[in-house]
This record gives structure tokens, C-alpha cells and sequence, in this order.
């Protein structure tokens, strides 16, 4: 309902006829895309589903007005279709205020600052797969897609054309996370289990990212992390960190990042991926992508369903770029582990008592992805 | 006489590199070019690709900068971004989604035409704009030397 007003509210200023003469000039984007996905054996993975599924469709918007030269107002709803039934989110709304030219503060919900795509998290145009790599990106609690507090941003212009750009911000954060292994493992019923991926709230949230560019066009190094207290009872603290690196160029992107994450008394997890894309023409893209994670939960030894704690996979892709709005994309997985492919929540029980777990499974995935 | 061509040779070429930025943009077709307040004449590479990415707000002597694009199908705007921001069009376009949807920075104003670059430069104190080698340029604009 709330995003729905910010979508309402940015067309109509920006079709007023007022706006023009009485308030900021109000610019207007968005994202989408649609993707059909079919997974092998009963599991059921990115949206995928095992009888295949049609549904997964998105779209966002985003509005950008400048009422003075030093301040800037940003919003950004989305609207998502899957299995699971529709799913609406802010994605961030805040205003940014020039301080000076390498200090820029944010105040509001804000895209989370940590490693390379975390602030473009659904974003098919400016990646090479139709999903992030979820050793990094999947639900387990690397990262929020936003922090709700008060930031500082800026670029830093250092010697010999290197440059810094920085991030640094407190507030609480909300993260989707994919709770049915936890359930399971600790014991929780899981026929009702609707949703498949819960939101857990962090407080008192002090984080911040450091990207040093290089005078190599589109080399860059970076890292990431921040550090908070859960909202639950037990109030845990939570500690991630994250190490980056890319280099693009005309027809190559490369890109590499490892996450760690520590839960006090509750759980540990590491990931990391590689991938590579080549334009092999000007449209034609090929791609390829590794990654992993492992998580590990206290009190649960790690022979108890070691499949349940781990994911690996490898991902090859083919992309037509019609243009860089617009993106067709053959996504082919090879997933071993069930950290997040497993059967529906109301059959593992059954599929876990019967031996049937499948640990492989096979992701197809196809259609388009597009932004303005 | 061998040493007096090998002599007027080297001259020639000491001049060619030392005119080297301006003859470059030209014979890449396109030239860089400023509101006439600017107080700057010369700019390097490095800190106009600075300027068109948002990078940095101000020309070299301190004045705020407002780029200004040519539509991203121009030849011009091609030559323009591979020379001076090191990537064609396309990968630049990809660098301005990733800004727009992190809500981090708007890329600059594209004009259709160069004629309407030159007025916006002319109009625009502190725009900097870049248009054909060969395009007219109006009173209240100047061209900015590019240094390697």
C-alpha cells in the first residue's frame, strides 16, 4: 500500500503541469523482467519449481527529484509475482544532502552499501544472470537490501587517478532469510510454513563499504561490512564482512566476492562466487559463474543432513542484449546441496523420513529483463 | 640535406605530439567544449571522464561543471566516450543504471543534436559539453583542449 503511494505520488507530480514551474523536476526509471524456470527432482530453487513455473515476474520504479542544487529526494517501489503469491517492497526512500563534494548525507531507507550488488539486488540489465549468485546473495543473512537510519556517501579523487568511493551508516536493517533448514533442524513444524523466507530485523546497525578504483578503467577492490544486534529475544549479535573485486571493460566483465557472517550462539556462514561474461558480439553475451556456501548452525553437528548446510554450484548462461534496456537470458544451474534447493517445506519431513532428499539439482531458466 | 629532412622530421613529429589531444578529438570526430565563463582553456582525460561520470563537480580551477550528453545512438557521443571515458556508449549506460537504481547519481541531459548542445552549453554557465569536429559553434561557448 505504502509503495503504491510512492508510485502514485511520483506519476502524478511528475505529469502535473505544475511541476514543472513549481517544484523540482521529478525523473523517472525502472526495472523489470519475466523468467520461466524449471528444476529437476522435487526440489524447488529460485523461483523454479519441479512442474515448472511461469509466474516469477517484477517490476520497480523509481522516481529522483532535485528540489535544490544540494539536495535530492529518492524512492524506488517494487512489485514481485512468484509461487509464493505477490510480494510489494520499498526498496528505499530517502534524501541526500551535499555537505560538500566528497560528502554527501543520506537520511531515510537506503540501498545497503555492501559489495558489488547488493544496492542493485533485482536489477537484470547490469549482471549476466537473471539471479544473483546465492553463495553471496541467497537468503541466509549476508545482507539487507536496505539500512534505515542516517549515512555518509562520497568519492574521494586520490594521487596517480585513483579514486575511493566510501560508505559508512548506522540504523537497523531488515534481511530476507530462508528459515525452513533452521526450522528443521531445530525441531519447529514446517506443514505451515507459508513463506519460505522470514524477515529478520537487526538493530543498532554500524557498518560501512571502502571501493578503491584503479587507473586501469574498471578494476577496482573493495570491502565491506557491519555489524548489529537481532531483534529477538535473544538479542545475538550479528557480524558481516565482505571482500570484493571486478574489472569491466567493453566486452568482459569479471567479478569475485567472498561474505562471512557470525551469529553469536546461533550460526556461521561463508560464501563466495566467481564469474566471468564475455560479449562474444556486440548481443551475443556467454557467461559462466562458480559459487558456494556453508552454513553451520550451533548445536547441529555437521553430519546430521550435511546437504541441508551447503550449496555449490555452476552456472552457464547465454544473453541476447536487444539493447542495454533490454536483455533475453538461458540460465542453466547445476546446484549440489539443499541450503536453498529443497522440496516444498510441507514435503521435506516426508522426503527427508523416505531417504528421497535429492542433493543435485538442475535449474533451467528463460525470458527477459529489462530497465528504462 | 639527409640531416636537415631527419631534423625538420623530428620537429614535426615533437610538434604533432605536442598539438596531440586537440588533433586527436578532431580526427576521432568530435570537440570538447565550455560555456564561455569558464575560466579553464585545457582539461586533462582523466578529469573530464571524472566530470561526465559525475565524479568530480568541478572543472580544474573550481568552477561547479554540467555536462552535458549527445544522445547515446550519436557516432559522436560514441567517439566521445571511447576516447575520453574509456568505454562505448553501451557500457556507459550500463555505469548510469547502476547509479540511478542504487539512488546514487542521474546521468547528465542528453540533447539530440549538436545544435542543441551548443545552445545548452551557450545558455548553461558551467556546461561542458562535446560535439562534431566540424560543428558550428555559437558566441558564449569556447573549445576546451583535452590533454592525454
Amino acid at each position: 500500500m505504502r509503495t503504491s503511494f510512492v508510485l502514485v505520488a511520483a506519476a502524478l507530480a511528475a505529469s502535473s503541469p505544475l511541476s514543472a514551474q513549481d517544484a523540482a523536476k521529478i525523473d523517472l526509471h525502472g526495472f523489470g523482467g519475466w523468467s520461466y524456470g524449471r528444476t529437476s527432482g522435487d526440489n524447488v530453487y529460485l523461483g523454479g519449481l519441479p512442474e515448472g513455473d511461469y509466474r516469477l515476474t517484477q517490476f520497480a520504479l523509481n522516481a529522483v527529484a532535485q528540489p535544490t542544487p544540494t539536495l535530492r529526494i529518492n524512492a524506488q517501489a517494487e512489485w514481485m509475482e512468484t509461487d509464493d503469491g505477490s510480494v510489494e517492497q520499498l526498496d528505499f526512500a530517502f534524501a541526500e544532502l551535499k555537505v560538500s563534494d566528497n560528502v554527501h548525507l543520506r537520511l531515510g531507507q537506503v540501498k545497503q552499501p555492501f559489495g558489488i550488488y547488493t544496492e542493485l539486488f533485482n536489477v537484470g540489465t547490469v549482471r549476466p544472470f537473471f539471479s544473483l549468485p546465492q553463495g553471496v546473495y541467497g537468503t541466509v543473512g549476508f545482507v539487507g537490501q536496505s539500512y534505515k537510519g542516517l549515512g555518509i556517501t562520497g568519492t574521494q579523487a586520490l594521487p596517480h587517478d585513483w579514486s575511493a568511493d566510501y560508505d559508512l551508516y548506522a540504523g537497523g536493517s531488515d534481511l530476507e532469510k530462508s528459515h525452513v533448514v533452521e526450522l528443521y533442524y531445530h525441531g519447529d513444524p514446517l506443514d505451515e510454513v507459508g513463506q519460505e523466507v522470514e524477515l529478520q530485523s537487526t538493530r543498532n546497525v554500524v557498518g560501512g563499504r571502502l571501493v578503491l578504483r584503479t587507473p586501469l578503467q574498471g578494476l577496482s577492490f573493495g570491502g565491506s561490512g557491519y555489524t548489529g544486534i537481532l531483534n529477538e529475544p535473544a538479542a545475538n549479535r550479528r557480524a558481516v564482512g565482505g571482500l570484493q573485486a571486478e574489472y569491466v571493460n567493453d566486452r568482459l566483465w569479471l567479478r569475485s566476492e567472498l561474505a562471512a557472517e557470525h551469529q553469536d550462539l546461533d550460526e556461521d556462514a561463508a560464501g563466495y562466487y566467481a564469474e566471468a561474461a564475455y560479449f562474444v558480439t556486440p548481443k551475443w553475451q556467454t557467461a559462466l559463474q562458480y559459487n558456494g556456501l556453508w552454513n553451520r548452525f550451533r548445536g547441529v553437528p555437521k553430519s546430521h543432513v550435511p546437504s541441508l548446510q551447503e550449496h555449490h554450484e555452476t552456472v552457464a548462461g547465454l544473453n541476447y542484449w536487444w539493447s542495454r534496456e533490454f536483455v533475453i537470458k538461458l540460465d542453466v544451474h547445476a546446484v549440489d546441496g539443499n541450503r536453498f534447493a529443497l522440496p516444498h517445506p510441507e514435503l521435506l519431513l516426508a522426503t527427508l523420513a523416505a531417504g528421497q532428499l535429492k542433493t543435485h539439482t538442475t535449474l533451467v531458466r528463460f525470458g527477459g529483463q529489462f530497465s528504462f | 640535406m639527409r640531416t636537415l629532412s631527419r631534423t625538420v622530421l623530428a620537429a614535426a613529429v615533437v610538434a604533432a605530439g605536442l598539438s596531440v589531444a586537440p588533433s586527436l578529438a578532431r580526427a576521432q570526430g568530435y570537440k570538447v567544449i565550455v560555456n564561455a565563463s569558464v575560466s579553464d582553456r585545457a582539461i586533462s582525460r582523466s578529469k573530464l571522464s571524472r566530470i561526465f561520470l559525475k565524479q568530480d563537480a568541478n572543472f580544474p580551477a573550481g568552477q561547479p561543471a554540467a555536462p552535458v550528453d549527445l544522445v547515446a545512438s550519436s557516432p559522436v557521443r560514441e567517439a566521445f566516450s571511447k576516447a575520453v571515458l574509456g568505454r562505448g556508449a553501451g557500457p556507459v549506460k550500463t555505469f548510469w543504471q547502476q547509479q540511478v537504481f542504487a539512488g546514487r547519481s542521474s546521468p547528465p541531459p542528453q540533447k539530440p543534436t549538436d545544435a542543441e548542445v551548443v545552445a545548452f552549453v551557450s545558455s548553461t554557465p558551467g556546461a561542458v559539453g562535446y560535439v562534431a569536429a566540424d560543428a558550428a559553434l555559437s558566441g558564449g561557448v569556447k573549445q576546451l583542449q583535452v590533454d592525454p
